[in-house]
């Protein structure tokens, strides 16, 4: 990647998630500790919620529950960004893994059941290519430039807010409207818990008992520009990398990770001394955090304890909200960039008993601080990881 | 944009029994082996390609695959762990680079009738960013049970098809760098969603490289097309604009 790019401001935010449906709400639920998570370990966003989210953003109204969430975020994000609308020389690119699934998945099944004719069938199924999301966003906000979908399994979000950050600074768009949407499905329920990952009680990032992954829906979209006349905070690097390892299980000492991180400091021109805040993806299960903790670990050294200050805080707030797998890297991108406006870093909520075999530095409770750089690290299903640096504006200073 | 084409193949109708004869394809889904297939005769002239890029593009993804895991769900109350993997957009992604032993940035896009074209620009984002090779695959395979179901949304004149294809891709300082021919230049991709012809014939969604490509081979030693028009089933279309290596 690009050494020392020029960074990407960002603008506008907006997210709708199953621990709060606007940002300031979401924030304040991760601060105080409020998960959204329900009875069965999963995070929803009821019908009430939606019917309020149509009440703030009329618009959404025919849209389904992947595209309308979506819709409402980019709208907060917007608004907050001052534009008015999307031009035909701006960007759009949204990370999802399931799109509109709730439009398709329900007549399959009574499909293969034959419960429904082909016809009927026929006429849902042509929601299922996930460009539909994006062409049905791109309807909504009348908007006839560039998009696409970013499917990279739960790196997507994360990836996609690292190519718009490259495609603004390459010229190739005026500006970006960036982010990720995810909803719960029987596909993604019944798969996970196939594979024996999901934890009916609420997840325990890093922690020795941790369980499995707690699922969740949400969306959250970014205005990004090279203006940084309405900017409250920055892009300063991304990296991508593969781990070459196995479908469906990150490397075990983290080899790919480790790489994505280090290319995204690369990229933003900084040492891992100056980071303040890691915000890992620190899924609750028992592969991710040993993989990612040893990544960690290898690049910013191993950390003897909350008061060795040699390494940055890591923390993971899947607690809060659940794990939005593609919309997941934007979610939480939605909170480092509250916490740098913010200046408070948020512990792992639901950490109990550091594994300790997971060397990276818990804060023990939120932290109050000037935060200068975030690093917010993602892995995926297919060995993809992806990694974002995030910064203040005036990131210079001691960490 | 300026990618140059280094390396292409493609998979379309071959015979693919040899890879189900494989054990390191015993788990593989047919995108995958289709994908492989394309990928073969460029791994052959690059064999050294674990630190590009690697973009996948797929409208419809693991489909065959979500129509299995979605049928045991159905049909018998089984969730098949492996078909849920593998029903996964981006496993095709994850086990071509696996067997690349990719460790370079890997992006899986999706974007209907231009997810061909996404790819290709994706891949030149991740170019221009400084990664000298991407390669880029576009793959995609009908599904016999719900193909009459989804063709009555089609024009009348189009069929639905399957194929895959790959391209190495790169830019012009590094294609000299390499000393390699260039089959071809890609200088820009438009994209017009109206005021086209509905596509007629047999179309998948994300044929655009394959086109592309065609035309490339048609055109052997002679000119080949400055300009190509790719229409799409809803009257959408792009134009991608072609030139040889100077």
């Amino acid at each position: 990647m690009t050494k020392s790019a020029a960074p990407i401001f960002i603008t506008g935010v907006g997210a709708v998630t199953s621990a709060g449906t606007n940002l300031e709400n979401f924030w304040n639920n991760a601060v105080s500790e409020t998960s959204g998570l329900n009875e069965l370990g999963l995070g929803t966003i009821s019908d009430s919620a939606l019917n309020t989210l149509i009440g703030r953003v009329p618009e959404a109204k025919n849209l389904c529950k992947p595209a309308l969430i979506a819709r409402v975020a980019i709208d907060d994000a917007m608004k907050e960004a001052g534009w008015s609308s999307l031009n035909k020389d701006d960007g759009l690119i949204i990370a999802t893994t399931v799109g509109q699934i709730p439009l398709w998945e329900d007549d399959m099944l009574q499909y293969l059941q034959q419960k429904i004719t082909t016809q009927q069938f026929g006429k849902s199924i042509l929601h299922q290519p996930l460009g539909s999301l994006a062409e049905v966003i791109s309807t909504s906000l009348d908007f006839h430039g560039k998009s696409f979908i970013v499917s990279s399994a739960c790196s997507a979000a994360t990836q996609a807010i690292g190519l718009a950050s490259h495609w603004i600074r390459q010229g190739k768009v005026k500006r970006c409207l960036v982010g990720g949407t995810e909803v719960l499905s029987r596909l993604t329920i019944e798969g996970f818990r196939s594979l024996q990952l999901l934890s009916s009680d609420f997840s325990k990032p890093f922690d020795q008992s941790r369980q499995g992954i707690n699922l969740s829906e949400g969306a959250a979209f970014f205005c990004l520009e090279a203006n940084p006349e309405r900017a409250t905070a920055k892009i300063s690097g991304s990296g991508f990398s593969t781990d070459a390892y196995h479908m469906a299980s990150p490397h075990p000492e983290g080899r790919g990770s480790y790489q994505a991180m280090h290319a995204a400091l690369q990229m933003a021109g900084i040492t891992p001394a100056e980071v303040t805040w890691i915000h890992a993806h620190g899924t609750g299960s028992r592969a991710n955090d040993q993989s990612e903790g040893a990544a960690i670990a290898q690049l910013f050294g191993k950390s003897a304890g909350p008061n060795d200050s040699s390494t940055p805080w890591a923390s993971s707030s899947k607690w809060i909200h659940g794990h939005a797998l593609a919309a997941s890297g934007a979610i939480e991108s939605a909170l480092c960039i509250q916490a740098i406006r913010k200046k408070t870093i948020l512990r792992t909520a639901g950490l109990v008993t550091p594994d300790p075999l997971i060397s990276i530095r818990h804060p023990a409770k939120n932290i109050q601080t000037e935060i200068r750089h975030i690093v917010k690290n993602t892995l995926g299903f297919g060995g993809n990881n992806a990694s974002l640096v995030f910064s203040a504006l005036n990131s210079e200073g001691a960490r | 944009m300026k990618l140059h084409i280094l390396a292409a193949g493609i998979s379309r109708g071959q015979d693919l029994s040899r890879f189900q004869r494989d054990p390191d394809f015993r788990k593989a889904t047919l995108n995958m082996m289709m994908g492989y297939a394309a990928l073969e005769p460029v791994i052959k002239k690059f064999p050294k390609l674990d630190t590009a890029a690697f973009v996948l593009g797929s409208s419809s993804g693991e489909l065959q695959t979500t129509h299995s895991f979605l049928s045991s769900l159905a049909n018998q109350g089984v969730a098949r762990p492996l078909l849920f993997q593998n029903s996964l957009y981006n496993a095709t992604l994850g086990f071509l680079a696996l067997k690349l032993g990719a460790t370079g940035p890997t992006v899986s896009v999706s974007n209907r009738h231009f997810t061909g074209e996404s790819c290709l620009e994706t891949a030149s984002i991740l170019i221009d960013s400084g990664i000298p090779l991407c390669i880029a695959v576009a793959v995609e395979t009908r599904v016999a049970a719900i193909e009459t179901g989804l063709l009555q949304n089609y024009p009348g004149e189009m069929t639905l098809d399957e194929g895959a294809v790959a391209v190495l891709l790169t830019d012009e300082k590094n294609a000299r760098a390499l000393g390699a021919e260039t089959l071809a230049v890609v200088e820009s991709i438009e994209y017009h969603k109206q005021g086209g012809e509905p596509v007629s014939g047999p179309y998948y969604d994300s044929n655009a490289i394959e086109r592309m490509l065609e035309a490339i081979i048609n055109s052997g030693d002679g000119e080949i097309p400055k300009e190509l028009k790719l229409s799409k089933p809803d009257g959408s279309f792009s134009r991608i604009r072609l030139s040889r290596a100077e």
